[in-house]
């Protein structure tokens, strides 16, 4: 087991070095220049080859390669043209808005999606499976942005029962300030006993949460359901049904035990795709996360920060996965060294 | 008394969108405790329905009528529920793969003892004590250390032992076992039959075992009920029916079956020994040293083990070995499909498991094979006349008109025509895939042809025609067999020699007349007496 | 073992998919009225889609302006017709290229195995260590925004998974006895590979494509509503939306057909997909 867990971390090391190699060879060959980008309207050529120089950019690029691993390794990415701030200190205070926003809406989604899928498998052919699986199609088929819209002009505009967008009222902020610990508002603000704060911050995180999770929802509902049909299928079924074990117990304990480590897997992709899509839900609620801080520093030419959210990003999805293998490695015998 | 099991007029029928399909069509059987019925028939023949039915198991699209009584408690008509607490109680099943049986993921015992107090008021330790006893009843090695282990841990005789143990921890009077054994290897086969011989005498068991496989009847059953599409065509005791049979289908069965000690031994070309015994004729193929080492987590495997043997020209050798025993892996070295790590392989004195170039392709020209599995040898995308034809257009220059004609006198040669040359291998029967993997091996007309189990996935009567067509292949070509199988029956039926390979080395060799007689390594005597004997009258 | 299941031939399976699924039309219908459409184009919208009117600007859905008009009185109908044209281009072009370059990717990694396939496999992991979106997103700034940049970039991306699937599905038919047969005959390797794999290993990326072609239209469109995609004059839903993004709440008109027409057609050619999948692979089960 620790020779695997070793050989796993080395690999995603390898494979993150690779992710940043990549991120930093496209991010050089951005259009336009950064410097005049950091310096503003009409620089002097003096003002263009101090900042080149502070920035190492007169250097041939593999050379620039090579000191920007070695700071990497270090942790440093060097620092935001735009805010001016170390990278790392903008993601961190960026990532944990998003993880809390992935995290629920995974949460969201396997609460409701595993359900209803292994209902709609249970109940194969049934009126009820026909409108979970048409329910899904059509789930994954509205763009993401168009369901936020939609709920924004319903929820926002229409009801005005929510608010447009943000992560928390400022007016409430003011009112009742409170420590972040966690960085995670929902547990930050409990945890001050500050409920005004706390309640905000639900109502901020309802519509993204649902936005993003919809599509994921629908996908672990079809993934769920034909999972656990296969499962049904599987001789071990068929010998525990030879044996005249209940028809619930077969579905309920040994058919849904065999579907569910399988599903391990797809909760490692579902919270990639998540974290893909949060770049678009956080654009549309203005939501002050990294996906929101990319696409800034992408139409900024910010290269630091483009390469400081990649690896943190790559880092985020590639760690779940990981952890998903190793669990994986844990609960499957077969697997396990004897 | 009421017989443990009492089928009457039983019927299975399967409503389909366009039609009905009738699987099971008015059978009757009746078996006591402590009595084995044998259920024979070929794929398809509606026995694996029957049985689901007696468990009350019939896929929802079915429908069941007639009269299926356990002891005196009629179960066709009675709600689920009720079927449902029978099973695992009165009745229990052995399925077919016991590597699948179980599932992968949970300790065996876990799964026993769940399975077990379903139905039985037991507490945990009183269920696992059962199943431990159990265990020690169908002898399972290391009983208490099997308990806690994963199905993986174990061999597929050792699972279906696991499987058996279950059935007799629940008590169950009437025992259905549908091909038991069809997935282990000869010498387990045996003593997983010696062993439900034991637990139906011990426990007076009601067993209906279901097989197609006479050689398994034959060492179990007491009575025997042929069945066909869907109706019971002949039953009676087992003596009756194996040396007596009255339907033609039953006769066909019995006929094509290969029974050790019926068929004619073919003798080693005469001129091919000397005085002393030993081999003298030049030899085809000579492999001396043959070594083939497999790196693995537990260090390096020898699948081969220093095998050294030869072929003379016009002689079929029979290679026998069980799974594992190497047969495939020395199948591919000699078709240069696997590097050996040791060893010469001579194909007309030269060596070719180093060559390249010209040697090479006149060895390939002259050795061809043929696979176990004719629904996975054929391309499902190429047409018949691509099939054949490519090892003509891969090794040889001929013009695309005398590549048809050799194909169609090779498609001839083995019964087929030429209006089944631009069809696909998907409109062909089992039977027929064989035989035009057979023209693609003899379309170049080699002089050595391996056949790996080339009738092992095919049913009993259509395996007959094979080795029919085989003998005749041989005799008209005068090509040199390599045949490799587990079955005993069948080497007396088409080889002059045998060897028999065991874990990677050759245990015992020598014309089939003398090995099959006075067989010298203790091996080749349990597969020897594993392999069932009778005789027809 | 029995061959019954073979018989059913490919003709069958299709009329039986016609007449008994009833989505499976439903979604034919979808996407052939919208290949209608997006030929069809010139002929039917009744305005020029590019035509800027400032005296018919942002009018409510009506008889004269069926969808209504946006900032710029432009025909939002007569747009969206034409938005079909990008959509559908962008899904055939995103996977057909995908599948040029995934496809003999993962036909060599799985035939020759060892180091190629070590390497190619290794580069196929980085690509996906990127969450979908991301590294589109980020290739598409490197080449500079617009519509063939972003598609470029969503191929490269995409790749990889079917350099996956074809080199599992190699993999495994490399292993039936009919490659097999064929290298004992000596056959070289690229007849091999080009008669006996490819057209055995091809089903399931042909089916995962058919299943993406919706996802990468989304993925289009995503692109060009946060400003990386589709450049003005091009018309592209996405686009549309992300233009009326700060007036969606009082001018809802203007976020909202485009939306519409994007999620009938994705919804359209995921039935479609799904159908191709029931007909071309009846064992085939979600994989991710």
């Amino acid at each position: 087991m620790v020779r695997i867990i070793v050989q796993r971390v080395l690999l995603m090391g390898l494979i993150l070095i690779g992710v940043i190699t990549v991120t930093f060879f496209l991010s050089r060959v951005l259009p336009g220049s950064p410097v005049e980008m950091m310096l503003g309207a009409k620089p002097t050529a003096e003002q263009i080859a101090k900042a080149e120089e502070e920035l190492g950019l007169n250097k041939p690029l593999v050379q620039q390669y090579g000191i920007f691993l070695k700071k990497a390794a270090q942790g440093n990415f060097g620092d935001s043209l735009i805010t001016g701030r170390p990278v790392t200190e903008d993601v961190y205070l960026r990532a944990t808005a998003t993880l809390e926003l992935v995290t629920l809406a995974l949460m969201l989604a396997l609460m409701v999606g595993l359900p209803l899928g292994v209902k709609a498998a249970v109940k194969k052919e049934t009126l009820l499976d026909h409108s979970v699986r048409m329910g899904s199609v059509a789930a994954v088929a509205i763009p993401v942005f168009f369901l936020g819209l939609l709920l924004q002009i319903f929820f926002a505009g229409v009801l005005n029962l929510l608010p447009l967008q943000g992560r928390i009222d400022s007016g409430v902020l003011l009112d009742s300030p409170f420590q972040r610990v966690t960085g995670f508002y929902l547990i930050d603000t409990l945890v001050a006993g500050e409920f005004g704060a706390f309640a905000s911050t639900v109502r901020h995180l309802l519509l993204p949460v649902i936005t993003l999770s919809l599509a994921s929802t629908a996908s672990i509902v079809r993934i769920t359901r034909s999972t656990m049909i296969e499962a049904m299928q599987q001789d071990y079924i068929q010998t525990v049904r030879a044996y005249g074990i209940e028809q619930t117990d077969i579905h309920y304990r040994y058919a849904l035990k065999a579907t569910l480590i399988p599903l391990l897997t797809v909760v490692g992709l579902t919270y990639g795709f998540m974290l893909g899509g949060s770049i678009i839900v956080e654009y549309v609620f203005d939501w002050p996360g990294v996906g929101g801080y990319m696409v800034q520093a992408l139409l900024n030419n910010d290269f630091p920060a483009v390469i400081g959210v990649t690896f943190f990003v790559a880092f985020a999805y590639l760690s779940i996965n990981l952890i998903v293998d190793l669990l994986y490695h844990v609960l499957d015998p077969r697997l396990r060294k004897s | 008394m009421p017989a443990a099991l009492t089928v009457k007029d039983l019927k299975v029928t399967f409503r389909q969108r366009r039609s009905q399909v009738e699987a099971v069509r008015g059978c009757s059987i009746k078996i006591h405790s402590g009595e084995v019925l044998s259920l024979v028939g070929e794929s398809g023949s509606g026995k694996s329905q029957l049985s689901l039915a007696c468990l009350g198991l019939t896929p929802g699209n079915g429908e069941v009528t007639g009269s299926i009584c356990l002891g005196s408690e009629e179960i066709v008509g009675k709600p689920r529920e009720v079927i449902r607490q029978m099973r695992g109680s009165a009745i229990a099943m052995i399925s077919q793969n016991p590597m699948t049986a179980l599932n992968p993921f949970f300790r065996v015992g876990d799964q026993l003892c769940e399975i077990l107090r379903a139905h039985h008021d037991l507490d945990p330790s009183e269920a696992r004590a059962r199943i431990l006893e159990a265990f020690k009843e169908v002898a399972l090695p290391n009983p208490e250390g099997a308990i806690d282990r994963f199905p993986h841990q174990f061999s597929g005789g050792q699972l279906q032992r696991i499987m058996i143990a279950l059935a007799v921890s629940c008590r169950a009077k009437v025992l259905i076992a549908d091909e038991p054994t069809t997935a282990l290897d000869m010498t387990t086969q045996a003593q997983i039959l010696e062993l439900l011989r034991k637990l139906v005498d011990e426990h007076q068991i009601a067993l209906l075992f279901i097989t197609h496989d006479i050689g398994a009847v034959t060492s179990l059953a007491d009575r025997v009920a042929v069945m066909r599409q869907g109706e019971i065509v002949e039953r009676g005791t087992l003596e009756d029916v194996t040396r007596n049979p009255q339907h033609e289908y039953t006769q066909q069965l019995m006929d094509a079956v290969p029974i050790l000690g019926a068929g004619k031994i073919t003798p080693p070309v005469p001129d091919s020994i000397s005085e002393d015994g030993r081999d003298n004729a030049p030899a085809i193929l000579r492999v001396r040293g043959l070594t083939k080492v497999y790196p693995s987590k537990a260090g390096p495997v020898k699948a081969l083990d220093e095998v050294d043997f030869q072929i003379l020209p016009g002689e079929c050798t029979a290679l026998v070995g069980e799974s594992g025993s190497g047969k495939t892996t020395l199948a591919m070295s000699l078709l240069h499909l696997l590097k050996p790590s040791g060893g010469v392989i001579r194909f007309e004195g030269k060596e070719i498991s180093k060559a390249t170039g010209n040697t090479l392709k006149e060895a390939r020209r002259n050795i061809s094979v043929v696979f176990q599995n004719p629904y996975s040898s054929l391309n499902p995308r190429m047409r018949v006349i691509d099939i054949v034809s490519e090892p003509l257009r891969v090794l040889t220059d001929l013009d695309n008109q005398e590549i048809k004609q050799r194909v169609l006198s090779a498609l001839e040669s083995v019964g087929l025509s030429h209006e089944h040359l631009s069809r696909f291998p998907h409109a062909f029967s089992g039977g027929q895939r064989q035989r035009i993997a057979l023209a693609r091996a003899f379309v170049l007309e080699p002089k050595l042809i391996i056949l790996d189990e080339p009738t092992a996935a095919l049913d009993v009567s259509v395996q007959a025609s094979v080795v029919e067509l085989l003998n005749e292949l041989r005799e008209r070509t005068n090509a040199a067999f390599l045949f490799i199988t587990h079955d005993l029956a069948l080497v007396e039926q088409v080889a002059n020699r045998v060897i028999v390979l065991y874990k990677g080395q050759i245990v015992e060799r020598g014309p089939v007349s003398k090995v099959f007689k006075e067989p010298e390594h203790e091996y080749t005597e349990r597969l020897l007496q594993s392999t069932p004997r009778f005789e027809r009258v | 073992m029995s061959a019954e299941g073979d018989k059913i031939t490919f003709r069958e399976k299709a009329t039986d998919l016609l007449k008994h699924n009833r989505l499976f039309v439903v979604g034919l219908g979808i996407a052939l009225a919208f290949i209608l459409i997006a030929l069809a184009a010139p002929l039917i919208a009744p305005k020029d889609p590019l035509a800027v009117n400032f005296d018919a600007k942002l009018m409510t859905p009506s008889i004269e302006h069926l969808f209504g008009t946006d900032v710029l009185g432009r025909d939002i109908f007569s747009r969206v017709l034409y938005g079909a044209r990008t959509s559908l281009m962008t899904g055939l072009l995103v996977v057909s290229v995908a599948l040029l370059i995934g496809l003999p990717v993962g036909l060599m990694a799985g035939y020759f195995g060892g180091r190629i396939d070590m390497i190619l496999m290794r580069v196929a992991d980085i690509f996906l260590a990127f969450p979908p979106l991301l590294l589109p997103i980020a290739i598409t700034a490197a080449l500079g925004p617009g519509l063939y940049n972003a598609l470029m970039a969503l191929a490269i991306s995409w790749f990889p998974w079917y350099a996956r699937i074809v080199r599992a599905s190699v993999i495994s038919v490399k292993e039936e006895l009919f490659v097999k047969s064929s290298q004992a005959m000596g056959t070289h390797p690229v007849r091999i590979m080009l008669r006996h794999v490819l057209p055995n290993a091809t089903t399931p990326v042909i089916v995962q494509g058919s299943m993406d072609f919706g996802y990468t239209i989304l993925a289009a469109a995503s692109l060009s509503f946060i400003g990386m995609g589709a450049r003005p004059p091009t018309i592209e839903w996405g686009l549309m939306i992300s233009n009326s993004r700060s007036i969606f709440l009082e001018y809802w008109w203007t976020a909202f057909f485009p939306g519409l027409a994007i999620f009938i057609l994705v919804w359209g050619v995921n039935l479609l997909g799904d159908g191709i999948r029931d007909l071309l692979d009846p064992h085939y089960t979600d994989k991710r």
